[in-house]
């Protein structure tokens, strides 16, 4: 595989586009910005193509490319860069941006927002991205007993960050999490 | 509501979403962009970038969704700038970019300032290398947009590929040679190769049109500036004292270079004025006496230099100004050139010209430029072809 990293790029790029802007689009508020950081994300990946593992792993390494991308991104600049010219001519015609992000001014959303980055990226990895403990520790790094424990505790703080609220507990936790 | 129903965008809802699709105009110029770089190079991207918004280009790029296309504007080597193709030097004196600006100015103010839509028809068109690199073709796409000045009223735009062909007649003999073919499919690796994507393929014959209704940030815009949509009464707020729009712009400029983190130097400044001048005169739906007071502001530049009289791309004949662009360090320089119809004071073309050598060594200019065949207010409305975005 390792002989053609044009055609394996396309491979990876095609399957992994959408989750990928998907991901990144949940989590940046501007889609410029989201385009920016769906562009970096993929030039890293392009740059490291040798260190990207097969299948559907590739998908999972490139969600943590694109968490640190995100990360350095958010303390520095806008680029805003010719080549995603199209892009964000796509997404600022786009249906689905066109409104404020759900759940802005509701008590789940804001019960949300109080967790800490960490928390907040575990319990959004298994229900946006919908990684199991396996695929989430993939793509964290770490191992998946640490996934488990970190998600019972991740889970707690949002229940009583929920009760604080003073939103139903069990229904929330039946259906979400 | 629960933890899902937060996230902003679910990845099945990006299935009918044209921003959604691999095989989409803004995910397949990405794809190109990135892989023309060779892989595995870390450090800084070595993508040759323009440092100063150019807005035709970019509204080139975003086209239409089925046209895929890359703008690589290449300088050559030593950093020599390609004279622009259809330039002649008249035998009169010719007037200044200053002179130029001032007419272009005064002749503004007679344009007519109602109607229902902002109509502006556009042809553009890229030069790309075959895929052997034996000659280049010339892709040509139109684009109409119509903005809706009524407040919910809807907006259009309207593209077709034209299809492309070989360039000159030079072109056209390597072409027979080739065997005339009528598509040309690329390679993954695109090498050497510019004005397509990576493996795409491109079409002689033209496509049919395609409506698309403007949707999200550009529902009740009134098009862009500085990079940015603006609202209808945005745009009204513009000031028509040469003097007002300066410090506008200025304003606009430097509050948007910090909330971006740019660094704000004089020269950049000067460069992002004229870019927004531009960008009101070339695009915006403002009044006769805004537009021509950024002419008037144009004319206090010093980048401006006046290149006579010249035949746009579509063979009308025009003013042509040009400008040049520095590009980062070690990109050398790229030069942009306008043409304005001197009666009207309305753009005729923008056009920036690289040279590149081909395969048997013959070095050929390619252009990429959009022509403006139509634009103004108008009470018409839109005749929507039946195909759909």
């Amino acid at each position: 595989m390792g002989s053609d990293p044009h055609g394996r790029f396309v491979q990876i790029y095609e399957h992994a586009y959408r989750p990928i802007l998907g991901y990144v689009l949940r989590r940046c508020e501007d889609p410029d910005d989201a385009a920016d950081v769906v562009a970096e994300t993929f030039a890293t990946a392009w740059r490291r193509i040798d260190e990207i593992p097969s299948g559907d792993e590739a998908r999972l390494w490139l969600y943590g490319v694109a968490r640190r991308t995100l990360a350095n991104h958010r303390r520095g600049e806008r680029r805003h860069e010719q080549r995603t010219a199209a892009l964000r001519e796509q997404l600022a015609a786009s249906p689905a941006l066109a409104g404020s992000p759900p759940g802005e001014y509701t008590q789940l959303g804001q019960a949300f927002r109080t967790l800490s980055d960490d928390d907040r990226e575990l319990l959004s990895l298994v229900a946006w991205e919908k990684l199991d403990t396996e695929q989430v520790a993939r793509t964290l790094g770490i191992t998946r007993n640490a996934v488990r424990v970190r998600l019972h505790r991740a889970r707690k703080r949002f229940a009583r960050a929920l009760a604080d609220a003073g939103i139903d507990l069990p229904l929330v936790e039946r259906t979400a999490l | 509501m629960n933890l899902t129903d937060l996230a902003r965008v679910h990845d099945d809802d990006l299935d009918g979403d044209p921003a959604g699709q691999a095989s989409g105009a803004g995910a397949r110029t990405l794809l190109a962009s990135i892989m023309s770089e060779p892989p595995g190079q870390s450090g800084r991207p070595r993508a040759k970038r323009l440092r100063v918004p150019v807005p035709w280009l970019a509204s080139a790029v975003g086209l239409a969704a089925a046209a895929t296309l890359v703008v690589t504007l290449v300088v050559t080597p030593d950093g020599q700038i390609p004279n622009p193709s259809q330039t002649t030097a008249s035998p009169e004196i010719q007037p200044s970019a200053r002179q130029i600006l001032l007419a272009a100015a005064t002749a503004a103010m007679k344009a007519p300032s109602s109607g229902a839509y902002w109509r502006t028809v556009t042809i553009t068109g890229m030069d790309a290398t075959s895929p052997d690199r034996g000659y280049i073709i010339r892709r040509r796409f139109s684009k109409e947009q119509w903005l809706a000045r009524r407040q919910g009223g809807q907006s259009w735009w309207i593209t077709q590929n034209l299809g492309a062909k070989p360039l000159t007649g030079e072109d056209e003999a390597a072409w027979r040679k080739a065997g005339s073919p009528t598509q040309w499919k690329y390679p993954l690796d695109m090498t050497g190769l510019v004005g397509v994507n990576s493996s795409e393929v491109v079409r002689a014959a033209a496509e049919e049109k395609v409506a698309q209704r403007l949707r999200g940030k550009w529902k009740g815009s009134a098009g862009s500036l500085t990079a940015e949509l603006v609202t209808w009464d945005e745009l009204r707020r513009i000031p028509s004292d040469e003097r007002e729009l300066r410090a506008y712009l200025e304003r606009r400029i430097t509050s948007q270079a910090k909330s971006h983190g740019y660094e704000n130097d004089p020269k950049d400044l000067e460069l992002a004025l004229q870019g927004n001048c531009m960008e009101i005169v070339f695009s915006l739906p403002v009044s006769p006496a805004v537009r021509a007071a950024a002419y008037r502001l144009l004319a206090t530049l010093p980048q401006m230099t006046a290149l006579g009289r010249v035949k746009d791309p579509l063979g009308r004949t025009g003013e042509a100004l040009g400008y040049r662009v520095n590009g980062r360090e070690g990109e050398g320089v790229y030069q942009i050139v306008q043409v304005i119809d001197p009666e009207t004071g309305l753009p005729l073309s923008q056009s920036s010209t690289s040279t590149i050598e081909l395969a048997d060594g013959r070095t050929a200019k390619v252009e990429n430029f959009t022509a403006y065949r139509q634009m103004g207010w108008t009470d018409e409305e839109p005749s929507l072809p039946t195909k759909r975005d």
